[in-house]
């Protein structure tokens, strides 16, 4: 564990060095379940990797997929419930607090036939510019467009509803990368092999993690996040204890049902 | 509502609730999907759904030389070595 923290440590100071001095204020403890941050249990996965904070969440990017790794969001009720009045037309955007070598492009994306698929999802955030962030390919992974479409939307609303039942859950969104090759996007972006959403029920201290492999058939699994954590390297919640780690919560089939409609007093005129 | 203008670029996204029409400059993606309330609520959604696919129709109908099909034009997808997995 504590290697795992230096990781992060290294990573964030090598982050601030060379940027903004705004950079140095760029931790977002609020975003993790205990305040701690997702750790990498594989070393490899350390390799240029930056952390970025944005209002409403937070990202670890990698220079050498030029994707994020993980996402993290504190969602609750309240914020859904803004989320979904929230109406506007939203602009895809390069990262440019990240260095030119080690972000995606958007000509990576264009007619490669893959998604730009969302780790946090813009319809969780309440605000204009939270929404606008999400955007940034700083968040946005090569998805399967029929996973992005269907089963993952799904998997997103489902998480959704159990946070408008349980009051508040802490997510962590992420990519897996096994296997001897990888597919990319113009040689330069990295093309997950699988994708998960762990979470986090404080009011139940109670979490899972779907897991999907990034497939146009994809086969969905509910794991523990200790389970999570042997198959991606990443543990996403490591303040949980070993019980609640090792423990399955049961997840509810996801379905387009569970995000809250726009209601009074957060309705448009 | 600001509406999206279609085929003019690659990274406007636009959300009608549950609805998410991606722009683009080959294809607009339309993904996801709306309950039309019989409410106010739903007759706004309605107005803005009837709204980008109004300036779809418009943009396709003033194209010169539209193709019967347009050609697929996915590039091809580059493999490369995991440097997360293998010994050192």
């Amino acid at each position: 564990m504590r290697a795992a923290f230096a990781l992060w440590a290294t990573a964030f100071l090598f982050a601030a060095s060379p940027q903004s001095p705004a950079e140095a204020a760029d931790r977002c403890p609020q975003f993790f379940a205990q305040g701690q941050a997702p750790e990498l249990k594989n070393a490899r996965l350390a390799v240029k990797t930056r952390p970025l904070c944005f209002s409403f969440f937070g990202v670890l990017h990698s220079g050498v997929t030029r994707t994020p790794l993980w996402a993290a969001e504190h969602l609750t009720r309240d914020t859904l419930r803004r989320a979904a009045c929230v109406e506007r037309v939203n602009t895809f955007h390069v990262e440019d607090r990240l260095p030119g070598s080690e972000r995606a492009e958007l000509t990576d994306y264009v007619g490669s036939g893959f998604d730009r698929g969302h780790l946090a999802p813009a319809a969780d955030f309440p605000t204009d510019e939270a929404q606008d962030e999400s955007f940034s390919l700083a968040n946005m992974i090569p998805q399967e467009a029929n996973l992005n479409r269907s089963l993952w939307l799904h998997v997103e609303t489902t998480v959704s509803g159990l946070t408008m039942r349980y009051g508040e859950t802490y997510v962590v969104t992420g990519t897996a990368f096994v296997g001897k090759n990888l597919r990319s996007l113009n040689g330069r972006v990295m093309v997950p092999t699988q994708v998960y959403k762990a979470v986090y029920i404080s009011a139940l201290e109670q979490a899972a993690a779907y897991f999907v492999d990034n497939s146009d058939t994809p086969d969905l699994q509910v794991l523990s996040i200790s389970e999570l954590s042997e198959r991606t390297g990443v543990d996403p919640f490591p303040g949980l204890s070993a019980a609640v780690k090792t423990t399955t919560m049961k997840l509810p089939k996801p379905s387009n049902r569970g995000r809250p409609r726009c209601r009074p007093p957060y309705a448009p005129e | 509502m600001k509406v999206m203008t279609p085929f003019a670029n690659d990274t406007e996204s636009q959300a009608i609730e549950g609805l998410t029409i991606e722009n683009g400059s080959a294809r607009i993606v339309i993904s996801g999907d709306l309950e039309i309330t019989k409410d106010k609520a739903g007759l706004r959604h309605a107005k803005a759904l009837k709204a980008v696919i109004t300036e779809i129709v418009a943009a396709l109908e003033a194209e010169k030389k539209l193709p019967e099909y347009a050609d697929d034009e996915s590039k091809p997808i580059a493999e490369v070595k995991n440097p997360f997995e293998g010994t050192d």
